[in-house]
């Protein structure tokens, strides 16, 4: 080893040369480089926590409570973890969990390449963190494994341990998402000699605190046991282990060590057990190309995989860009309360006023009214949560047909007056569509109205100053009833969907390599005239992935004062289908979520007597949910 | 890429140490040209332990001289993922061995 007086590459050959050593210099140093110290051993307060320091934790007080996740509140009573009395049953957990796909639903983001940069840790983290966030909120919610690794200043090369990683986000305000900062590489042509050593310099976008996935905690567990009961209750687990030279050779199977040649170490994310072939089951990073897609087995206790504490995590709280698509109108879910999923509803109140609502996201869910602010609504208004600091944002037509914005600034809890734009021939009492799209970061604002003479009109303001509202143009004609049902599709372009005055529905894009065009496209309907506005969102079903599109879920009010469900199949390009018919006495479908209640889908309909009123759909259909107040 | 040129009796050694990206899914592999049978290569020894988690390891390899001798041989090394032959190797070596002619067996033959 050099001594310590050598300094340079170039002082320790001359060094070897005159001593006749019979090894050589790391052979991509130039003699002017300084000779690596590379850590040895963890360093003093170094982040990995050993297994045994770890022990057993208080399962009942951390998770002994119902989970967002209803599979999961029936796997925690099944252990005896609720109710807060009697001991955990042991032998309750099931001989074998696989995340990847629990209860017919995928869990877990798909296979990732942390190539050519030494960010296992960074790669573990941020997997724990999306299935998290799938798990309890059952939504995708891509992560950015370079905000971690980026933010903590570390070089490609760098090693260090998921603990590290998950203080960092913990204590930064969450793990944002990839087009917010994303995992970056060294540049292609960059000698090997300095890869190891590049850094990217971190400059995320300035919206950033509205992108993240937020994490109040995380739990570390030393006991193999409870770590396959969290895997049963909780979700998965980040674990590191050594790797030697015929790990890079494993298959199908289970790992067992059989070489003595460590080639460093490594971490993953454990996502399951199996009891019977004594293994882990845990997600690479190295790309679909080792082991099974990416995916691999290894023994227990194998190349100390279990002399660590593994990582958990729970009490996730995604951001309003990771859930923009899976709301509309006048009602969205929040990261609001305990469990980060309370509901928020704006509605229309005495003096043309905005009334805001809340709904606690704990049993028994009652809702409870919040402030009001404005004097000129004259329908109901379209809500949303931004990424300006997860603000709120609100969006009316004003008793003189133009458009008027509120927000409700987080930071100083108070609403303020957003000002009045728009075309002054918006329909008055209609709702208009609202969403934040990916035009820029923060994205724009993106709005149609209805026009008093049945046309749709486009407004988008560009966010950045001087905040101005730009005037998108018109277009389409004969349309009866336009409201909350507008989606940024993953390919970036706009969909809509509005009635017509024949009662039939037809959904309409705008075509943004040629010119932002706005085309027609399907017809769709029952032959029962819809007598409102349809509510449109892009769900959860049939997105299989994180990067698939989930199914268009409408809901419109038709005549009769029933409530007609209608989805298309966007992954399969299925047609528009009726789902369901439901409700009674409804005037109009005002707001439309899909939250963190099991894939659920909910529904506000404002009803003839001037009442809101909630529906949800579960696994077993719709139901009729309690009248909230009235309007 | 560097390429480096050694002089060997018949049973000498040569040790290289090479960085090992073993973390990400790297392996060192090598290709012997020319007199293929005048050198043997063996990876000596693993990294020790308790590098952080991803970091690169220094592995150590040992070209070794094979008797008779009295030949050249090219040892091209490559920092290669296995499952992804398409990909350009993240590094590479290339050690050019010539072996002296022996005047018979020599120590540390085989």
């Amino acid at each position: 080893m050099p001594q310590e007086s050598v300094q340079s590459v170039g002082e320790l050959r001359a060094q070897l040369s005159a001593r006749g050593a019979r090894w050589s210099v790391l052979e991509h140093l130039a003699d002017e480089e300084p000779v690596p110290r590379p850590s040895l051993g963890l360093e003093p307060g170094a982040n990995l926590t050993p297994a045994a320091e770890a022990g057993t934790i208080d399962l009942r007080a951390l998770i002994g409570h119902a989970s967002g996740n209803p599979h999961l509140t029936r796997r925690r009573a099944a252990h005896g973890l609720l109710g807060g009395a009697g001991d955990p049953v042991f032998g309750a957990r099931p001989a074998a969990v696989d995340w990847r796909n629990r209860w017919g639903w995928p869990w877990i983001t798909k296979v990732k390449d942390q190539n050519p940069c030494g960010s296992c840790w960074a790669f573990g983290a941020a997997g724990l963190v999306e299935s998290m966030a799938r798990i309890e909120h059952d939504v995708w919610a891509e992560r950015s494994e370079g905000d971690v690794h980026d933010g903590l200043r570390f070089s490609c090369g760098q090693g260090s341990n998921p603990e590290t990683a998950l203080d960092w986000i913990t204590a930064n305000g969450g793990l944002a998402d990839p087009d917010c900062w994303p995992y970056s590489i060294p540049p292609a042509g960059l000698p090997a000699a300095r890869r190891d050593a590049w850094r990217a310099e971190y400059t995320p976008s300035w919206d950033r605190s509205g992108r993240t996935v937020r994490v109040t905690d995380y739990v570390r567990l030393g006991d193999v046991e409870q770590q396959k009961v969290w895997l049963d209750t909780v979700g998965p687990l980040t674990a590191c282990f050594d790797v030697y030279d015929d790990f890079f050779g494993l298959g199908s199977g289970v790992y067992h060590r059989t070489s003595d040649r460590l080639a460093g170490g490594h971490c993953v994310l454990v996502v399951g057990y199996d009891d019977a072939a004594g293994c882990w089951l845990f997600k690479n990073s190295w790309g679909t190309g080792y082991h099974v897609g990416g995916y691999g087995r290894i023994a227990y206790g194998e190349v100390d995989i279990d002399h660590w504490a593994k990582c958990g995590l729970r009490g996730t709280n995604p951001d309003p860009w990771t859930k923009r698509r899976l709301h509309t109108g006048n009602v969205y879910e929040s990261g609001n309360g305990r469990a980060h999923r309370n509901f928020e509803l704006l509605a229309t109140t005495t003096g043309a006023r905005l009334q805001h609502w809340w709904r606690e996201g704990d049993a028994p869910f009652a809702w409870a009214r919040a402030g009001a602010f404005g004097n000129d609504a004259s329908g109901q208004p379209a809500f949303t949560g931004t990424t300006y600091n997860r603000n709120m944002e609100s969006l009316h037509v004003t008793t003189g047909g133009r458009l008027r914005h509120w927000y409700y600034e987080q930071s100083a809890a108070v609403w303020r007056d957003g000002g009045v734009f728009g075309p002054g021939d918006a329909a008055v009492g209609s709702t208009p569509a609202f969403i934040q799209s990916d035009y820029g970061k923060p994205g724009n604002f993106e709005v149609v109205v209805r026009t008093a003479d049945g046309r749709l009109n486009h407004w988008w303001r560009i966010n950045g100053a001087p905040w101005t509202w730009n005037d998108g143009g018109r277009f389409a004609s004969g349309i009866a009833h336009y409201g909350p049902a507008l989606v940024q599709t993953r390919s970036r372009h706009l969909d809509l969907v509005a009635a017509r005055t024949d009662g039939l529905m037809q959904l309409w894009w705008r075509d943004d390599p040629d010119g932002f065009a706005w085309r027609a496209g399907e017809v769709f309907g029952s032959g029962t005239p819809a007598i409102s506005a349809p509510c449109l969102i892009e769900g959860q079903y049939g997105a299989a992935d994180e990067d698939t599109a989930g199914n268009y879920e409408l809901c419109v009010a038709v005549a009769g004062g029933r409530v007609e469900h209608w989805w298309r199949g966007n992954a399969g390009g299925s047609p528009w289908r009726r789902g369901a018919v439901f409700g009674h006495d409804v005037a109009s479908v005002t707001g439309m979520l899909q939250g963190s209640f099991g894939f659920n889908l909910e529904v506000v309909v404002l009803r003839t007597d001037r009442r809101l009123q909630h529906y949800w759909r579960d696994g077993a259909g719709w139901h009729e949910g309690p009248v909230i107040g009235p309007v | 890429m560097e390429v480096r040129s050694v002089v060997l009796s018949p049973g000498e050694p040569y040790e290289l140490r090479l960085i090992g990206r073993g973390a990400r899914g790297y392996v060192w592999t090598w290709q012997v040209t020319g007199d293929v049978d005048v050198v043997s290569v063996t990876q000596a020894a693993g990294a020790a332990g308790g590098a952080p988690p991803g970091a690169a390891v220094e592995l150590s390899y040992v070209v070794r001289a094979r008797p008779p001798g009295g030949g050249r041989a090219r040892i091209r090394f490559a920092q290669v993922r296995p499952p992804y032959p398409d990909e350009a190797p993240y590094d590479e070596f290339v050690l050019d061995v010539e072996v002296r002619p022996g005047a018979g067996d020599a120590d540390g033959a085989g």
